[in-house]
């Protein structure tokens, strides 16, 4: 299934010169699945977004989908989701 | 009495009388330092509704108990008095490395009182104090007036804290600038040093901070430099400093834009703190102890000739001089950004202020003729350069807008006031509330008027990761809900932040921007005191140091109708990811009633009930404001 994600963080938006990405990922995906098809479109959010090996996001990124933090990356998304990839921004 | 220097100095400026004060261990502990201290310094001492740039007006420089025990984050100190910008509570603290040369000089604290006849300066050496002549050095530019008291007085590692023609001239959000880039920013407390005649502070000293068990003390230090590098944030501030934020701000639709009208900015690009680290970065300085190094030092010579003595901006004066004002030049930024230091004006409001002329120019409420034939249209750097030199030095334009927004627009009249973006007179710094709505409610119950640094950021809190039940933060709360639950964490971070200025800690290097954690910090304070303290009684401390500020400003006459926002803060976001945003007034309303009840505040009135000052130790301000009330 295809997938739309929003770039809501700068870095993201930074290292892919766009502020959102289609990936094609399969029925079940996880948003773990979601952070791999990410990281094979855009090579340079290895290291700096996503944690290679794992597809972990690099602190302090999550993703927010449909309207609500995402409590992790085990969470399945199904087509039509609204995914955005943030960051948290601090106070000062 | 240890993890003190047990000494507090008041200098007596009218009658030229230096006398030190023993800080009793009571008050210490009830206090720990910083806004606490302060807070019940100025509180017992100032009678209500004096002129905040007259005699009867003091000033307080306090350190915290932790301000020089070499950890990461422990270099704050906080100045204090009634602020000429707001007329209520003004206090700003600072980092660098004049917080724990005070210490090391003998005092935790410093109160001035009455005005010099002349230009002093005070000097403090190892327990010894002494006012000097400054007159040789008014009118000096903060920077050169450091250069010539160090070569006076024959030491480099004299740390001081001074101010530039913009104090001197009383601009009312004058600011203190120390080691030419470390900032006392808000609230105008450089134009009460200024009014007072006194031109800087210059701290050195050896003696040694006396600690209850300095082996547990230095177990803990390693500990903090250990957690210091788990912080969340550390490889960022350290690459980008605050600015950092920046893009993230924009691409989530909060990036404060042409006064407030916008929050997202077509070349916020140029303004980064990445393209800071790309272009004109030079260095990043550290402060005290603290590895994090996040001060981003920046130099440039076109367009504009920019010192790197003098820093570099980080996230609120990037926006502020930036895209507040549509203004997309960095190196015009980095340029406004050391004049503002160099000058000694706080940088927020000098660009909210700015912003608010420009707005007033495009709708035709100032003309050239008001602006000395300068064109304030929006993203004119040049204009916001020649306003800055103008605002400090009260010439032309710069008299009107010297007076901070609020009294600008009255002048003005016309409906200017709809421009003005302040929270009881102080600007509004660089953070939507409209995206993060606890900070609405932070920003409108803030003693010091407009500010964002009284309660950590909604956005944290979303996170299971960084909820702390030790202190109640037991539940994740979205950044758009207004509830009960929303009220309640901002009451807890406003106490939690309250304690931090009262140890003086640094937000970016102590949870949850930063790795130390507060267990860790606690335990810093016990070892440090002897003092069997617990996380309650720290947190009950920050409580006490709230409610004084909030009575401080009650004995002023501030009640329930001036907690609120302006009214372009409350009208739905116009753009970006969180277009159609708003803050409804009933809403807002039933938050602070919310807000209230946590706090133990009247509702009707917002002043804090008599059972809480009880609770709180503070059972005589009860009749001190009764006895202001009765005399209204
Ligand atoms: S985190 Fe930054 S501002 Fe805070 S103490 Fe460290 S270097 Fe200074």
């Amino acid at each position: 299934m295809k997938l739309t994600v929003g770039f809501y963080c700068g870095l993201a938006r930074r290292l892919s010169k766009e502020t959102e990405a289609e990936v094609e990922v399969h029925e079940g995906a996880t948003l773990r699945d979601v952070c791999a098809a990410l990281a094979k479109k855009f090579p340079a959010f290895l290291g700096q977004l996503i944690v290679p090996g794992t597809h972990d996001l690099v602190e302090p990124h999550f993703f927010n989908v449909n309207g609500s933090r995402a409590a992790n990356l085990d969470v399945t998304v199904q087509e039509g989701d609204r995914i955005l990839l943030m960051a948290i921004t601090a106070g000062g | 009495m240890f993890g003190y220097m047990g000494k507090i100095l008041r200098v007596n400026l009218t009658e030229n009388r230096i006398t030190e004060e023993r800080l009793e261990e009571n008050i210490a502990r009830a206090f720990l330092g910083g806004r606490g201290l302060g807070a019940k310094i100025l509180f017992d001492e100032l009678a209500p509704g004096i002129d905040p740039l007259s005699p009867e007006n003091k000033l307080v420089v306090a350190a915290g108990v932790v301000t020089g025990i070499p950890f990461a984050g422990n270099c704050r100190y906080v100045i204090m008095g009634k602020s000429p910008l707001t007329n209520i509570w003004g206090e700003t603290n600072a980092s660098g490395f004049f917080g724990p040369e005070l210490r090391f000089a003998g005092f935790d604290a410093i109160v001035f009182e009455g005005k010099a006849e002349r230009p002093v300066y005070l000097w403090v050496h190892n327990g010894e104090a002494q006012l000097r002549d400054a007159s040789h050095l008014w009118g000096k530019v903060t920077g050169e007036t450091e250069e010539l008291i160090k070569r006076e007085l024959q030491d480099d590692r004299i740390r001081i804290a001074s101010i530039g023609p913009g104090g001197e001239n009383l601009v009312r959000y004058a600011c203190v600038l120390s080691d030419f880039h470390h900032a006392n920013g808000r609230t105008g407390m450089g134009a009460v040093m200024g009014a007072k005649n006194l031109k800087a502070i210059a701290v050195r000293g050896t003696l040694k901070i006396p600690l209850a068990d300095r082996d547990r003390i230095a177990e803990l230090c390693k500990q903090a430099s250990k957690e210091v590098w788990e912080g969340a944030y550390k490889d960022l501030l350290h690459k980008y400093g605050s600015d950092g934020d920046l893009d993230d701000l924009h691409a989530t639709g909060r990036l404060p834009t042409k006064n407030f009208q916008k929050c997202t900015f077509e070349q916020y690009e140029n303004i980064t703190g990445e393209t800071m680290a790309e272009t004109i970065l030079v260095r990043r300085d550290p402060c005290f102890a603290c590895p994090i190094a996040c001060n981003q030092v920046v130099a440039a010579q076109e367009p504009y000739v920019v010192d790197p003595a003098y820093g570099g901006p980080e996230y609120e004066s990037a926006a502020a001089l930036g895209s507040t004002c549509m203004n997309g030049d960095l190196v015009a930024v980095a340029k406004a950004n050391e004049l503002c230091n160099k000058y000694s004006l706080d940088t927020i409001s000098t660009g909210v202020t700015i912003a608010f002329a420009m707005e007033c120019y495009e709708k035709g409420l100032l003309t050239k003729a008001d602006t000395d034939g300068i064109e304030l249209t929006w993203g004119n750097h040049q204009a916001i350069i020649q306003l800055v030199e103008k605002i400090a030095k009260r010439e032309g334009i710069g008299d009107l807008l010297a007076e901070g927004v609020k009294r600008a627009a009255e002048k003005i009249g016309r409906g200017a006031e709809a421009f003005a973006i302040h929270i009881k007179g102080q600007e509004v710094p660089m953070h939507e509330p409209r995206g993060k709505k606890g900070v609405g409610l932070a920003y409108a119950t803030s003693n010091r008027g407009a500010c964002h640094l009284q309660a950590e950021h909604d956005d944290f809190f979303e996170d299971p990761s960084w909820l702390f039940p030790e202190i109640g933060l037991d539940k994740t709360i979205d950044r758009l809900d207004m509830g009960r639950d929303k009220a309640r964490m901002v009451k807890i971070l406003g106490d939690f932040k309250a304690l931090y200025d009262s140890l003086s800690v640094c937000m970016y290097a102590s949870w949850p921007e930063g790795g130390v954690r507060v267990q860790t910090i606690k335990d810093i304070v016990a070892a440090a005191t002897g003092w069997d303290v617990t996380l309650a009684e720290l947190m009950t401390v920050g409580e006490r140091a709230f409610n004084l500020c909030r009575a401080f400003n009650v004995r002023e006459g501030v009640s329930r109708k001036d907690d609120v926002l302006p009214a372009r803060l409350m009208e739905p976001l116009p753009e970006g990811l969180y277009q159609g945003q708003a803050i409804p007034k009933e809403q807002f309303e039933q938050m602070l009633d919310y807000y209230y009840e946590f706090r133990g505040w009247d509702k009707e009135t917002g002043i804090p009930t008599e059972e809480k000052l009880e609770e709180l130790g503070l059972g005589y301000v009860t009749a001190k404001l009764k006895t202001s009330r009765q005399s209204k």
